[in-house]
């Protein structure tokens, strides 16, 4: 790491923000960094469409470069820059419930095929490191492959029933490890909703996986 | 606390989200409503089945680095004006131009040529004459002034 990376590293996002209001590349470089890969799995869990996340991802990294000047300091970048995905990711998906009819309906689940689910000592693994290793047919149970896979499938079916509000916190809350706090500055809510949300959104989830588990 | 809680604070208590008295109070509830431990199982069933999405997801194909490279890209292409839409811009920007000088052109033509319709300060000379003869009869009951004599002409024009 050379002494120019190494010290742009070590800057708080809020100097880098500033810096790119002034159109520094390699603060703008630094920050994706930091932020891109939540951001794309935010938007993958909320779309299930690894085009449209990173799109999604994109865009919301050029408007820190667009809205940068605005940026109010006394607040976490980091809640400004996830309120900026969860909001272009809310959008896009209301756009495309008024283009199809049906939330979400006719998305097509690439995020599901992509390349499967790994299981490992009856652990679902990251398939990245299990392609990588060369374990995969010795470890593979494909029983357990199937049920995982189909459980898995059921728990994506069961979030789509839920609204995208519900769908956010829930996503935010239980898969993404925020607390309620930062849900409620990133959704720019009471506490008390962001609860609220998490727990019908739950109620709502049991009783879809109970439907498809009968 | 004997009735059932509301829903949503099942959820609280098992986040951790109530005041230690407030946990107390539900617990104690809980330990005699078959209701809201059945309720909360169901929670807890729900939330073991989302953990099992937890963790991290597919990276996007050619990896974060690539994703990386095409938001610096677009963001470069945010700062940097589209050479065709530049050119787009200076078109419209000269045609402009050229417009609001015709138009300047038309209006310095049309100021600076005498306008055939009377300057509406002129008065008519029916106008004026009444003026002076109005003036002229409502001062004849002064002797030394002027309208004394105006009067008379305007009563009895001299003879000729």
């Amino acid at each position: 790491m050379d002494a120019q990376r190494k010290k742009i590293t070590s800057l708080s996002d809020e100097v880098l923000v500033g810096r790119i209001a002034r159109a520094d590349r390699a603060a703008f470089e630094e920050l994706g960094r930091r932020y891109l890969k939540k951001a794309y799995s935010i938007a993958l869990r909320m779309t299930r469409n690894q085009d449209d996340a990173w799109d999604l991802a994109q865009d919301a990294l050029v408007e820190i470069h667009r809205s940068a000047g605005t940026f109010d300091r006394r607040y976490s970048f980091s809640s400004w820059f996830y309120r900026i995905v969860v909001n272009k990711t809310l959008n896009f998906l209301k756009r495309e419930k008024l283009r199809s009819g049906a939330f979400a309906g006719g998305m097509e689940d690439k995020f599901l095929g992509a390349k499967g689910v790994a299981i490992r000592g009856g652990e679902a693994v990251d398939p990245e490191e299990v392609f990588t290793s060369g374990t995969l047919v010795e470890e593979t149970d494909p029983e357990r492959d199937y049920e995982a896979s189909e459980l898995r499938h059921m728990i994506r079916r069961a979030l789509e029933s839920l609204s995208p509000e519900q769908r956010t916190v829930v996503i935010l809350f239980d898969l993404e490890g925020f607390s309620h706090r930062e849900i409620a500055r990133i959704m720019d809510c009471p506490e008390g909703t962001v609860m609220s949300r998490l727990h019908y959104g739950r109620l709502k989830l049991k009783e879809q996986l109970e439907r498809s588990l009968l | 606390m004997t009735d059932c809680p509301k829903a949503s604070q099942i959820t609280a208590l098992m986040e951790g989200w109530l005041e230690a008295n407030e946990a107390r109070e539900l617990r104690a509830h809980m330990a005699t409503c078959t209701l809201c431990q059945r309720t909360l199982a169901e929670l807890e069933a729900a939330v073991a089945l989302l953990a099992r999405e937890a963790g991290p997801v597919d990276p996007p194909a050619g990896g974060y680095e690539a994703l990386l490279e095409s938001a610096i890209a677009a963001r470069d292409d945010v700062l940097l004006p589209d050479p065709r839409r530049a050119l787009w811009v200076r078109r419209v920007a000269a045609v402009a131009a050229v417009a609001i000088l015709a138009v300047s052109a038309v209006l310095l033509v049309e100021l600076s040529t005498p306008s055939p319709i009377p300057p509406a300060e002129m008065a008519e000379p029916d106008i004026l004459e009444e003026l002076i003869q109005e003036h002229a009869l409502a001062t004849s009951h002064m002797p030394f002034s002027d309208g004394s004599y105006m009067a008379l002409t305007v009563q009895s024009p001299p003879k000729r």
